[in-house]
């Protein structure tokens, strides 16, 4: 009973009666309360979702355990219209959720201009156009097709993919090459030089990598990404650890191989992977994607298996009733923006990349990573905030991928809708600024939140499903 | 105007000086600013947006570049952003403050009281959160649905757990004031009260006596309405009762029902404690002929606990007639040096209770209006503009809408004071004035300039205003009683010892005014 014990005391609201409490002594935390953004409909939902607490918890459950005992490797690189089922040549992927080719941001039309170039179904933008306009290409979430990519995520029929394989599942998850930074394709860049060197992608790139992989037999990718956690990477937005150890791999099967190749061909593969610290980014990817994948389709989960943005919308999908999409508008990204570039400049949260975030690293992992918290001016207590902000919303932790910084207590994994709409908590995630004009390349980095409507549907609809 | 300013072999990360930039650019008289490393590519950005010069050419790749255009003083820029360089990281930003009530009650299993303070529509959820688990609540929003506090509090009963409130200002728990509260002596007297400067005014006057309070929990204006049936006050009789502390159970509240009086009355009937209860401007036909003490203010209230809890208790203490006598005695003198007398009151409170306990005492012997009576011909539904004999509570929801509230915010008085002295009949102003947690620091110093720009404005006209004061506080207080009362004094205010008190001396006063008519 209260009255005889020692008071620890919470006080939400009003600051002035805090400072009371401090003043005497006693232990007081403050909740700086704001009201709950979330709709009463949603709630309501949530409410009636109380009585299945047990057979969603359990479903959760299985979930989580295949996304722990999930292993992504790198096994190969071939052609996507090779490698993607169901990929055909008039197929181009994109990130995000489906959205009208006229609908679609600026950068992600440049890369799929550029793409249709290079697929060499058009010899320049006015018939690209007019394919496009004739509807005879066919444009697809990559994630409906096992595969993600990062900004515009435009993958064509002939660009390699990296070939993921979970061997514990025996399911597959694919995504393209990193082209590096600048004016690039997954920023809507589609001059002569992007597609010059998407070519030499497609062509010699392509040929020496999926041969040395075969000389690898198999990359254990959560190796990679749970060494590189410990090393200061996030695997979203940080990616230097990572992309250096995968060199540390390839390399010398690179080497392996280079009989059949030019000296210089050798050379600019090895260079082009080396001058890329951003290279793993697509590996880290795929390797999420394939983990969550194999978690698809769990009657009765809540859990979120796929966040997507297409710079206009952002999507995401559940375990259970897998193939459904949710989709909102997407938000503004708050963060810093490169010099002679404002507001004004900026395309919404675009790319396939925050499925690093849905399987637990990126922004879940922030607290590994402190210096990407720099940009939204904050400091190393608020890295670690972030990542224990996002326990509140999932169900478990990795068991292999583990945090120094919170000592070594495992991130984040497994969004639990019920849970982002009782806390009113979203989901963060570390992403890069494109411009909002196609071809200008990268403006920035910060942090952003899915919108909560995505959630309040999803919940929704889950209650209608419910069996 | 442009300058260009080169720092040899000083590095700063990219992500470092992308922040630096930005708040500089943020800057009113900046018109472009640009801090970066003198790469190739950074050359580059630097001529698109017009920075260029042989400094900038030689300038080699570890070397920095602050790039500044602006109309004011340039090299005062430069300095800021060598200032923002240099500047070092000293914001701790967890420490104890949480986003939302679920991190902060996961993260310490021991919390054991939540105070909420949040709009009253949101309460609710909040509450529930924190009784799930297992958190007694002091709940200060108002505004919240009587079935959602009702349907909390049948959930804190259920698990042996406190909801003070809604719209509870005051309790103290284990020696602790909560919201707002005096410091009080600790002692044997326990009060459960549904009004919150009634039960800091009861408190106080205990302490000033020289006795002390062990709980004091507030349950919130409704509990004893018919909706709610007063079942936090029943249980917490029952906590009372389980209180090795407790030695005395008073409950305080304004007079229920028939119906919620006889189960309270029944309840107490069985407490073996001492007890006492306080219905205030109530009626002892409440009591339907039970043997408890009971009492109708909250003077008599104070003063009859410490005669029960000790037998030995000096009553002549109490006696009051001579110190009425000589103040009374006091300001008739100062009033005959004016010229004109009015001959009203105008009793402006931060403490809605005392406003009430005001408004009962005055209310037997004169007409007097108020937002605060039940007495429907004499309710000002203006409250914004006094008649003849007022009282007025500030802390009336129309005065408090968008506005802090007087307790935490007295100058909003301050003009309502000035406002009374030019009506040209008002002869007497009382101010009340709390101390403790969670008031103003200073309530006695706020208000000093504008009871004398008053009295300006009655001398003015020939007449002398009088103000009488009432400060509810205590020698433990934060703000400094002794030092507040010299302040009041210094500047003629003449002060009471209790609210009651400062009641009867002003209708002393009313009664001198009136009788030479």
């Amino acid at each position: 009973m209260i009255l005889s014990k020692k008071l620890k005391v919470v006080n939400i609201g009003l600051e002035l009666f805090k400072n009371e409490i401090d003043m005497q002594g006693i232990p007081c935390v403050q909740v700086n309360w704001k009201p709950s953004p979330v709709s009463k409909e949603a709630i309501r939902a949530l409410n009636k979702l109380e009585k299945y607490k047990k057979h969603i918890d359990m479903a959760n459950m299985e979930v989580i355990k295949r996304i722990n005992t999930s292993q992504p490797s790198l096994i190969g690189m071939k052609k996507a219209i090779e490698a993607i089922p169901n990929m055909h040549s008039k197929m181009i992927l994109h990130s995000g959720p489906k959205i009208e080719y006229d609908k679609m941001a600026e950068p992600m039309k440049g890369a799929i201009l550029g793409a249709i170039i290079l697929e060499n179904l058009a010899s320049n933008f006015e018939d690209a156009n007019k394919i496009i306009l004739n509807n005879d290409i066919e444009f697809v979430p990559c994630n409906e097709m096992g595969a993600v990519g990062p900004m515009a995520g435009i993958i064509s029929p002939s660009m390699p993919v990296h070939i993921i394989k979970n061997e514990t599942f025996g399911n597959y998850a694919y995504s393209n090459v990193n082209e590096g930074l600048g004016k690039v394709l997954r920023f809507g860049a589609n001059g002569e030089d992007v597609i010059k060197k998407l070519r030499w992608i497609c062509d010699t790139f392509l040929k020496i990598m999926s041969k040395a992989i075969e000389k690898a037999k198999s990359i254990d990718l959560k190796n990679l990404i749970s060494q590189s956690i410990q090393m200061g990477d996030e695997c979203h937005n940080r990616n230097k650890a990572a992309s250096a150890l995968f060199f540390k791999e390839i390399v010398p099967h690179i080497f392996e191989v280079s009989d059949y190749f030019d000296k210089k061909d050798i050379l600019d593969t090895i260079r082009f992977i080396e001058k890329n610290e951003h290279y793993f980014l697509n590996l880290s990817m795929a390797s999420a994607k394939s983990c969550l994948d194999s978690a698809k389709n769990i009657n009765n989960s809540t859990v979120v298996l796929c966040m997507a943005r297409n710079g206009v919308d952002f999507g995401i999908r559940l375990s259970s009733n897998s193939n459904k999409w949710f989709v909102a508008p997407a938000n503004d990204v708050n963060g810093l923006l490169f010099s002679g570039y404002s507001k004004e400049d900026c395309c919404k949260d675009l790319g396939d990349s925050s499925i690093t975030e849905t399987y637990g690293i990126g922004g879940f992992a922030m607290a590994s990573s402190p210096a990407i918290v720099k940009f939204v001016g904050g400091t190393v207590e608020d890295s670690k905030r972030y990542t224990s902000l996002m326990k509140q919303i999932t169900v478990s932790e990795h068991t292999m991928l583990t945090i120094p910084n919170l000592d070594f207590t495992g991130s984040p994994m497994g969004i639990d809708i019920r849970k982002v709409i009782d806390t009113a908590i979203l989901p963060i995630i570390n992403t890069g600024i494109a411009h909002k004009k196609a071809g200008i390349g990268q403006v920035g980095a910060g942090l952003v939140n899915p919108p909560m409507a995505v959630f309040e549907t999803a919940i929704i609809d889950m209650v209608k499903n419910m069996t | 105007m442009k300058k260009v300013l080169i720092k040899n072999n000083y590095y700063k990360d990219s992500i470092t000086l992308m922040a630096v930039t930005n708040s500089i650019k943020s800057l009113d008289n900046v018109k472009n600013v640009s801090v970066s490393m003198a790469t190739e590519m950074n050359k580059d950005i630097l001529k698109n947006i017009g920075f260029s010069g042989i400094e900038i050419d030689n300038a080699s790749e570890t070397d920095m570049i602050i790039a500044v255009e602006t109309d004011g003083n340039i090299n005062d820029i430069v300095e800021l952003v060598e200032k923002e360089l240099n500047k070092k990281n000293v914001k701790n930003t967890n420490g104890g403050i949480y986003e939302n009530t679920a991190a902060a009650i996961n993260d310490d299993e021991d919390i054991n009281l939540a105070i909420i303070s949040i709009p009253g529509n949101f309460a609710y959820r909040e509450v529930k959160r924190c009784l799930d688990k297992g958190i007694n609540v002091m709940l200060f929003s108002d505004n919240v649905p009587i079935e959602e506090e009702k349907s909390l509090k049948e959930y804190a009963v259920s698990k042996d757990l406190l909801m003070m409130g809604p719209d509870c200002g005051t309790s103290i728990i284990n020696d602790t004031g909560i919201c707002f509260a005096n410091k009080i002596k600790t002692g044997n007297i326990g009060i459960i009260g549904a009004s919150g400067t009634g039960l800091q005014e009861v408190s106080v006057l205990i302490n000033n006596l020289g006795y002390g309070i062990s709980n004091a929990i507030g349950v919130g204006g409704r509990d004893l309405s018919e909706d709610i049936g007063g079942i936090m006050t029943l249980k917490s009789i029952d906590f009372l009762e389980n209180d090795k502390k407790s030695d005395m159970i008073i409950v305080i509240s304004k007079p229920p029902s028939n119906k919620i009086a006889k189960k309270i009355i029944e309840r107490m009937t069985k407490i073996k404690k001492k007890k006492l209860i306080c219905f205030i401007n109530g009626n002892k036909e409440l009591l339907d002929g039970a043997d408890i003490p009971f009492e109708i203010t909250l003077e008599d209230t104070a003063y009859k606990a410490v005669n029960i809890i000790d037998n030995n208790f000096n009553k002549s203490v109490l006696d009051d007639s001579v110190f009425i006598e000589n103040i009374s005695k006091n300001i008739i003198e100062n009033i005959e040096n004016g010229k004109k007398k009015g001959k009203y009151l105008r009793a402006l409170y931060c403490g809605g209770t005392l406003a009430s306990e005001t408004d009962m005492l005055i209310r037997r012997d004169f007409n007097v209006f108020s937002n605060v009576t039940k007495n429907k011909d004499f309710l000002l539904k203006e409250p914004f503009s006094s008649k003849e004999n007022t009282i007025i509570d500030l802390g009336d929801d129309y005065f408090t809408r968008g506005k802090a509230h007087p307790m935490i915010d007295p100058t909003i008085r301050n003009s309502r004071i000035i406002e009374e002295a030019k009506d040209k009949e008002v002869a007497l102003l009382l101010l009340d004035f709390e101390l403790g947690y969670g008031s103003n620091d200073n309530p006695a110093g706020i208000a000093i300039e504008s009871i004398n720009i008053a009295k300006k404005i009655a001398e003015q006209d020939g007449r002398r205003l009088v103000v009488i004061g009432y400060i509810l506080g205590t020698e433990y207080d934060k703000q400094d009683k002794n030092n507040q009362e010299k302040m009041l004094k210094d500047n003629g205010v003449f002060l009471a010892n209790s609210n009651a008190q400062a009641s009867r001396i002003a209708k002393n006063i009313l009664k001198y005014l009136w009788s030479e008519r």
